[in-house]
């Protein structure tokens, strides 16, 4: 009786698993192929846009994720310990960049995110913060993996290049933004999600379009 | 304070020194002679014969043209020309430059203008695939050698010159389009002017240990170098930009985005006769709203009406005023108005480390006929500005102030969804310009087209005289 139960208990697995819609032999396929046209098609990036629509410049989100080199709590201790002690500058040099929304530093999964939502150019952000905050990015570096060259303020290029390396993918928030041929839609996506492990999907603005001066100024509290 | 001027400019390095290693024009302007201009817009045949001419043009020998310094006081020399070289990334590449200095270009330039013409707005009729000159053909465009001269035939033989160094196997023109262009001045006054009529090279920043504050006052602070020359601090604190590598290759050098815009005179004349038509506001002071200067180059901010404007005849101050005291809300001077919107003085702005860091070195000669509504021959030839802006990172500079300020109006809320009214890329559908009044609704003005149409453009790299020799021994 063991081994008949045994037996109806693994081809009950299995039946589980071919129609688990994650583990479907399609699933697999479509894997398979992502992996192969990844590397016919070379690097892929999301095509910029080229409207001039204000909207486009504005409330645009980024997602830093940075490996730490250590994973132990005592490490994020230290960390936690060094952003204590950078807070003033990074509060008051966020201030004054002026275009941010909010920025916020977590730790997930051994990984130390800065997740935020500026106005403007991604490099002229970049930029920005590190003209205002670039000390504490430098004490940054010491916590994470393959840092950036430090200090960030003589390494400006660098720096800015190696966010954008550590910046989840943004996927468009319009398909036509992946590509304008639709019939290689599904495959341009996979191939980007086959590229770029983080990846940012949708984003919910609750004021669209409207830059952090014009909501501080509507609401009469200074920018 | 003319003290300061000939002292140290950076560092230890002193004016003497700097100016024989830098390319002219650059610090300072070459001067009211020089009124005539061509820019040779080249691609590189044989990259040992283009670095033979390289080495001509700076080892003093006339056989060849020399680059000017920026120390040769041209005027006084009587020299009837001078000489310029930019190369793009292409550019370097092809003569030679190795790749272990190309990796050190900051990636703006690498990429060239071509590929960021969505942060410049060169959208729709300014984007590449309408550009002239085969501007657009990145990988073929590898020189910009520009010629300043007395008279065309001054500047005609000097280009006859550079194209036969190296028996002429250097290199050759990209295209037969020219990029001719020669200053305007107004027939009543004299004074030198664009094709839309103002009076032009007014404002210009001015350099710590270069100039001479007192020569003409500005509530402006002197900039240091390192806003326009690689390998000195930036304007922006704890912030150096990157001198490409090695060292004698990227010092002393800075960028330069070319730029061929085609200026619409007639549309920009028939907006401010439809404006007084629609409100019954005069010409002359729409047009002074719109830039922040009259057309004379009287800014609004020291004279507000066109009687003040009329009597206002002290030359030496046409900067000396600032937004911070007496016009916060644009009343004076519109917040979206050309000059303060793309140089904000002292005035609070949303990024509050970016009034100054943005400066640009602009020197444009216009180019096509002076716009005559009445001479049909010329009326619909093409007309407008050969720019060059220079400045030490293409990145921070000319592209945030096109990206953010120009055309996005970021820098106050007040105007941000709004572009420049004169050189912004403005759609009739969309574009809008407030013009704040005392005591009454602003006046805003809607519909009005693009008046400043992106016809081509490149970004350069201008090296120091010691790094152009350092090309022109390459072996690659």
């Amino acid at each position: 009786m063991g081994q008949v139960s045994a037996v109806r208990e693994a081809w009950a697995g299995f039946r589980r698993y071919l129609r688990d819609p994650m583990r479907a032999p399609s699933v697999m396929l479509g894997s398979v192929l992502t992996a192969f046209w990844s590397r016919v098609e070379g690097p892929l990036d999301v095509p910029q846009r080229s409207s001039l629509a204000p909207s486009d410049n504005l409330q645009t989100p980024m997602n830093l994720v940075m490996p730490l080199r250590f994973p132990q709590v005592a490490f994020r201790g230290q960390l936690g310990k060094m952003l204590f002690q950078e807070t003033d500058q990074i509060l008051v040099g966020l201030n004054n960049v002026g275009t941010v929304h909010f920025a916020r530093f977590d730790v997930i999964e051994g990984n130390l995110c800065m997740f935020s939502i500026f106005d403007g150019d991604f490099n002229g952000y970049i930029r920005d913060f590190i003209g205002v905050i670039g000390q504490a990015f430098d004490r940054i570096m010491d916590f994470v993996e393959d840092p950036a060259p430090t200090p960030c303020g003589s390494h400006v290029d660098e720096f800015i290049e190696w966010v954008r390396l550590h910046d989840a993918l943004q996927l468009p928030e319009l398909a036509t933004d992946v590509t304008s041929d639709l019939v290689a839609l599904q495959r341009r996506t996979l191939v980007l999600l086959h590229q770029h492990p983080n990846v940012q999907m949708g984003i919910y603005r609750g004021y669209p379009g409207y830059s952090v001066a014009q909501i501080r100024d509507g609401l009469g509290i200074g920018w | 304070m003319g003290g300061a001027v000939g002292g140290a400019v950076g560092g230890a390095v002193s004016l003497p020194w700097l100016m024989r290693e830098l390319q002219g024009n650059i610090l300072r302007a070459y001067g009211e002679r020089y009124r005539v201009v061509r820019h040779l817009v080249l691609t590189v045949d044989d990259a040992a014969a283009a670095r033979l001419a390289l080495g001509l043009m700076v080892d003093g020998d006339r056989s060849t043209p020399d680059v000017t310094s920026a120390e040769r006081p041209p005027r006084e020399a009587g020299y009837r020309w001078c000489l310029n070289v930019g190369f793009t990334f292409a550019g370097l590449a092809a003569v030679g430059v190795p790749a272990s200095s190309l990796d050190t270009f900051p990636p703006e330039f690498t990429k060239g203008m071509v590929a960021r013409a969505a942060r410049l707005g060169d959208v729709g009729d300014s984007a590449p695939g309408r550009w002239v000159g085969g501007l657009a053909d990145t990988q073929r465009v590898h020189l910009v050698v520009t010629v300043h001269g007395w008279t065309r035939a001054d500047v005609d033989q000097i280009c006859e010159e550079v194209m036969a160094a190296a028996r002429g196997r250097a290199f050759s023109p990209i295209s037969d389009d020219v990029f001719d262009g020669e200053v305007l001045y107004d027939p009543v006054t004299g004074r030198r002017i664009v094709h839309f009529g103002y009076a032009d090279g007014i404002s210009q920043p001015r350099f710590l240990g270069v100039h001479d504050p007192s020569a003409a006052p500005d509530q402006l602070p002197l900039a240091p170098v390192g806003v326009v020359l690689l390998g000195y601090p930036s304007a922006i604190p704890s912030v150096n930009w990157n001198v490409p590598q090695p060292d004698v290759l990227g010092r002393n050098g800075t960028f330069n985005a070319f730029r061929v815009l085609g200026q619409d005179v007639a549309g920009f004349d028939d907006f401010l006769a439809r404006v007084e038509g629609d409100h019954g506001v005069d010409r002359e002071l729409t047009a002074a709203k719109l830039c922040g200067r009259w057309r004379s180059g009287v800014p609004l901010s020291l004279a507000p009406t066109a009687a003040e404007a009329e009597a206002f005849h002290e030359d030496r101050h046409l900067n000396e005023f600032d937004y911070v005291d007496g016009d916060p809300d644009g009343v004076v001077c519109p917040i979206g108005a050309h000059i303060r919107r793309t140089n904000p003085r002292g005035a609070h702005i949303v990024q509050r480390s970016s009034n100054r860091s943005r400066a640009l070195i602009r020197r444009g000669i216009p180019y096509g006929p002076r716009w005559d509504p009445d001479d049909a021959a010329t009326r619909d030839a093409p007309r407008g500005l050969l720019g060059n802006f220079f400045c030490a990172s293409l990145a921070a500079q000319f592209e945030a102030m096109q990206y953010d300020w120009v055309n996005l109006g970021f820098q106050d809320p007040r105007i941000t969804g709004t572009n420049d009214p004169m050189i912004g890329a403005n759609d009739p559908a969309t574009s809008t310009f407030s013009w704040p009044r005392q005591g009454t609704e602003p006046l805003v003005l809607r519909g009005f087209k693009r008046f400043v149409v992106t016809r081509g453009g490149a970004y350069t790299f201008l090296p120091s005289l010691p790094a152009l020799r350092w090309i022109a021994g390459q072996t690659g």
